[in-house]
């Protein structure tokens, strides 16, 4: 009430300087409104605030210049008028060319005898509490004198100064367009999800019961597969944030704070709890059939894995609700992550997700262990056993190998926030136990991720080339290799943090020999091709030759990356995040072809082709459109939201951001069509792809025990 | 039977649109000045021309083992539920990983003869240590004399051409990364302990520093300058305490 008499009087006061011509300001007004008492805004009125720092400390004092240049030519007297406003601090004048223009608010304006010129001088005194955004609201009047308001013309500007402690932008934005197309998605998917089941005839309370505590493997391998498509999604929806972010030079879209919110989300996400538990989505499916076993060994933990993921997503999530989630990157980085420095909920909250997502893989992992060690049917051997399980085998040691070092990372860091037990202190170094510790459990992770991936490529190539794969054994005995030097080369990631020079080049040399056993497995895929009969109409195929060729791009630039001085320049710029998206694109990739492969097993039913196809180009072209032209830009730090036009990098980002667009589309075809085929795809068979494991001897879907009666093997065949 | 054949042919055109696009990766390099950019460049050239040819190699023999596929199924498909077919030479596995093994040695050795050039500062007389600190979100830049200010208040980092300046680097709070990306050089500023950098700068000029490690909300814009100046402009400013 009282603001708007303000204004009113206010506005009355200009009109009344108004007539007469006389520059000034136009407080009260929200500058954006612009003074009408001087002709029309003009772009060609360059304003400038000189002296603002980017990071004010409290209560020191900052000499400002105001100044402006364009607009029409002086002739006479009172060529110039500005107005500026704070939201914080105190203005100190100099001089008598400058007044408050209204002691109540931080707003200053030039005098009768401060109008003749284009440049004043004051003082802002920075507050004492420096938590706070100020923002300087800038007006000048560029005047030609004439004493009439014909010719001219005003400009404007805002300036945004953090504080030195100052937690900008982390909290939720709701004047933010970005926030509001986070919460549409979410309320979207809610609100679609619970119309599809609603109007479903079939679902009713004993479904529903079914669902919440089935332990078959079979459903809980759906569970996991929903569960990370959610994931996935929400994965995607947060990369389209970024691109949106970078698609120009200098765009408003987010703040810092958000576009760190979305970097660190993106991240976790995808990483932990899309790609990673994807694979037990088709693991928990399939592999008790490919060992002719009934079930997982303890189907009771088995559910509880899956729940547990759900639950440790969405905690993490949840930081976007309550005051802004993680921001300090997927790596969690000390001490960026403690208390001092991220005060909000949102790495308390992503540790806590953490701790769960670990749990839930440490029950897993027993569970697959065990199943597949123990619970092959009679006659299969541990050589014997399908390629599929083999790598789901070394993936689950991997895991049981270095997650707990994650577990007891992000129990010490939630330690640190919760209790002050100051672990990861920075006096005694915890930046580099947290770079250790992170990157032991960080770098074998990948092989965790890839290694599901490269053993769906294993089943579906022999498959659809019609033969066998080549160097079995050779590939068994690369995935030894490959899993022992994988927990050994961690430091790679450390390289310029002033690690022993010697200890570097070993972890060199390690580094380059990962691409041994993995340039082994990858020619013994492509030898399979010699003399062979490729069915090339058969999606599963399609999707997993455009990875491995993806995959190639990925790994040729990894090895540049091991090379320790290369990794000086190249270390925390876009190539290494186009490296390791082609990386795990290609897994992506691997995964989808495995999805086409295993679909028709799970539902009954065919994935419909011509989409298949559609699906299959669009991710293709969208993945080498978003990040082939990212590889160049070798000197662009990540994690970073604006950029100049001066620094040349607008045409690629521009065309990543397409690509991006396009992967997004391509997922929402593939989304359609898997829920359209579920009733309307063209019946499957039990062995559409002529496939030779056990699970193709078995009906589509199958029967909740498998098989039956237990299987031998050899599988007797019945011509 | 030809749709079949289309549709594999066009498969098969993904591998050259790859190989162009990662063709194209050595030209998209920002162009780089001073003794390092010499050594890394060199360094980034021999790297990209032999990934080159590993890639021209790995997508030929793709392509080749395309063309031998058959019309007839052949005799050793699986059939539902049988044993897996071991196939396979051991000589050959052997083979490719001593080729690989061999190849990536002599790969560490070039690198290592760059990381030595990078680790190992050819100090001169006129040489100095200059004390970079990294704070949310500036750099703080201390002289041996005691010049010291801070890249908020928008001065540039000033040193000789044709000096070797080495820079102790550190972060104030968090975990910075302080990097002058025209000179290929960059050292992480971890809190509590000083990490070493140097450099050679052979040209004046201006060119940016950048935080290449994300340390808060402002990140992007801990951007500071850094000026190569000429020998003697550079002592008159030194000698005179910071005054232009």
């Amino acid at each position: 009430m009282k603001r708007s008499l303000i204004l009113g009087v206010l506005v009355a006061a200009l009109m009344l300087q108004g007539m007469s011509a006389v520059p000034s300001g136009i407080g009260g007004i929200t500058v954006d409104s612009g003074c009408m008492c001087h002709g029309s805004a003009d772009t060609d009125v360059i304003v400038d605030v000189s002296g603002l720092p980017i990071i004010y400390n409290g209560s020191e004092t900052y000499n400002l210049t105001i100044s402006f240049s364009g607009g029409p030519v002086e002739t006479g007297e009172n060529f110039g008028g500005f107005n500026l406003r704070a939201t914080q601090g105190e203005f100190i004048l100099l001089d008598d060319s400058v007044q408050f223009w209204d002691d109540s608010v931080q707003e200053l304006t030039h005098t009768e005898s401060g109008n003749n010129q284009r440049e004043w001088v004051v003082q802002w005194q920075a507050p004492l509490d420096d938590t706070d955004e100020v923002t300087f609201s800038i007006l000048v009047n560029s005047v030609n004198g004439d004493g009439t308001k014909e010719g001219d013309s005003w400009n404007s500007k805002d300036y945004t100064v953090d504080g030195l402690n100052s937690d900008g932008g982390s909290i939720i934005d709701y004047t933010n367009l970005s926030w509001w197309l986070i919460i549409a998605t979410i309320v979207g998917l809610v609100v679609i999800s619970v119309v599809l089941i609603m109007k479903n005839p079939n679902v009713n309370k004993a479904v529903i019961k079914h669902w919440l505590t089935t332990t078959n493997h079979k459903d809980i391998g759906m569970l996991y597969l929903w569960i990370t498509i959610l994931f996935t999604i929400i994965g995607l929806a947060l990369s389209l944030l970024i691109r949106i972010q970078l698609i120009v030079p200098e765009n408003d879209f987010m703040t810092g704070g958000l576009f760190n919110e979305a970097v660190t989300m993106h991240g976790a996400v995808m990483v932990l709890f899309a790609i990673s538990p994807m694979s037990f989505a088709f693991a928990n499916f399939i592999i008790p059939i490919q060992i002719g076993a009934k079930d997982m060994a303890f189907p009771r933990l088995n559910a509880m894995s899956v729940w547990l993921i759900l639950l440790g997503g969405l905690v993490a999530a949840s930081g976007f609700f309550l005051g802004g989630a993680a921001d300090a990157g997927w790596t969690f980085y000390s001490p960026l992550t403690s208390m001092t420095y991220s005060p909000g909920l949102g790495v308390s909250l992503a540790g806590a997700g953490l701790v769960l997502l670990i749990l839930s893989v440490s029950f897993s992992t027993i569970n697959f262990l065990v199943t597949i060690l123990r619970w092959r049917c009679p006659g299969m051997g541990i050589m014997q056993m399908p390629m599929y399980s083999w790598n789901i085998l070394f993936t689950v040691i991997l895991m049981l190998a270095v997650f707990p070092a994650l577990l007891s990372a992000v129990l010490m860091l939630v330690g640190d926030r919760v209790f002050g037990t100051m672990f990861f202190d920075p006096s005694i170094d915890g930046t580099t136990w947290w770079l250790h510790i992170f990157w032991f459990f960080g770098h074998p992770e990948v092989y965790v991720v890839l290694l599901p991936g490269l053993g769906m490529a294993m089943e579906v190539i022999p498959t659809f080339v019609r033969r066998p794969l080549y160097g079995r054994k050779i590939i068994i005995w690369s995935l030894v290799v490959a899993s022992i030097i994988s927990v050994l080369v961690w430091a790679h990631h450390m390289f310029i943090t002033g690690i022993n020079p010697t200890f570097r080049k070993f972890e060199t040399i390690g580094t380059e020999l990962v691409s041994v056993p993995f340039g082994l497995i990858y020619l013994s895929l492509l030898a399979t091709f010699y003399k062979s009969k490729p069915d090339w109409s058969k999606l599963p195929l399609v999707f997993v030759v455009g990875a491995i060729g993806i995959f190639l791009v990925g790994g040729i630039t990894g090895v540049y990356l091991s090379s320790v001085a290369m990794d000086v320049n190249l270390r925390g710029s876009y190539y290494i995040v186009a490296h390791f998206h082609y990386t795990l694109g290609a897994v992506a990739v691997m995964t989808l072809g495995g999805i086409y492969y295993w679909y028709p097993k799970m539902f009954g039913k065919m994935l419909n082709q011509k989409l298949g196809w559609w699906h299959f180009w669009l991710t293709f072209f969208g993945i080498n459109l978003t990040w082939i032209p990212l590889f160049g830009l070798t000197d662009m730090p990540r994690r970073i939201y604006l950029y100049q036009e001066s620094a040349g990098w607008e045409v690629s980002h521009l065309i990543a951001s397409i690509g991006g667009f396009v992967v997004f589309a391509a997922q929402l075809i593939f989304l359609y069509n898997f829920w359209v085929s579920m009733k309307k795809g063209e019946d499957a068979g039990n062995n559409p792809w002529n496939g030779s494991t056990l699970e193709w001897a078995t009906t589509s879907p199958p029967p909740v025990n498998n098989f039956e009666q237990t299987p031998t093997f050899p599988f007797p065949m019945e011509e | 039977m030809s749709k079949t054949k289309n549709i594999s042919l066009a498969i098969l055109s993904i591998i050259p649109l790859l190989l162009t696009f990662f063709a194209i990766i050595k030209w998209f390099q920002s162009p780089g000045t001073g003794a390092h950019a010499e050594v890394y460049d060199e360094l980034f050239l021999t790297y990209w021309s032999l990934g080159m040819v590993v890639a021209v190699i790995v997508y030929g023999v793709f392509i080749w083992l395309m063309t031998t596929a058959v019309e007839e199924e052949p005799d050793d498909v699986r059939i539902l539920g049988s044993l897996p077919v071991e196939r396979g030479s051991a000589k050959i596995a052997w083979t490719v990983t001593i080729v690989i093994t061999a190849f990536l040695l002599i790969l560490s050795q070039i690198t290592f003869s760059s990381i030595d050039f990078f680790e190992n500062p050819e100090l001169e007389e006129d040489s100095f240590t200059v004390k970079v600190t990294g704070w949310q979100y500036y750099w703080e830049y201390e002289y041996p004399n005691g010049i010291t200010y801070t890249s908020a208040v928008g001065e540039p980092l000033r040193i000789p051409v044709d000096t070797p300046v080495v820079f102790e680097v550190i972060g104030g709070d968090v975990f910075h990364s302080f990097a002058l990306p025209e000179h290929r050089i960059k050292v992480d500023a971890l809190p509590s302990r000083p990490n070493t950098g140097w450099i050679l700068a052979e040209e004046t000029g201006t060119y940016p520093i950048r935080c290449y490690e994300l340390c808060g909300d402002d990140h992007t814009l801990m951007i500071g300058e850094l000026e190569v100046m000429d020998k003697n402009e550079f002592d008159a400013w030194y000698s005179g305490g910071g005054q232009q």
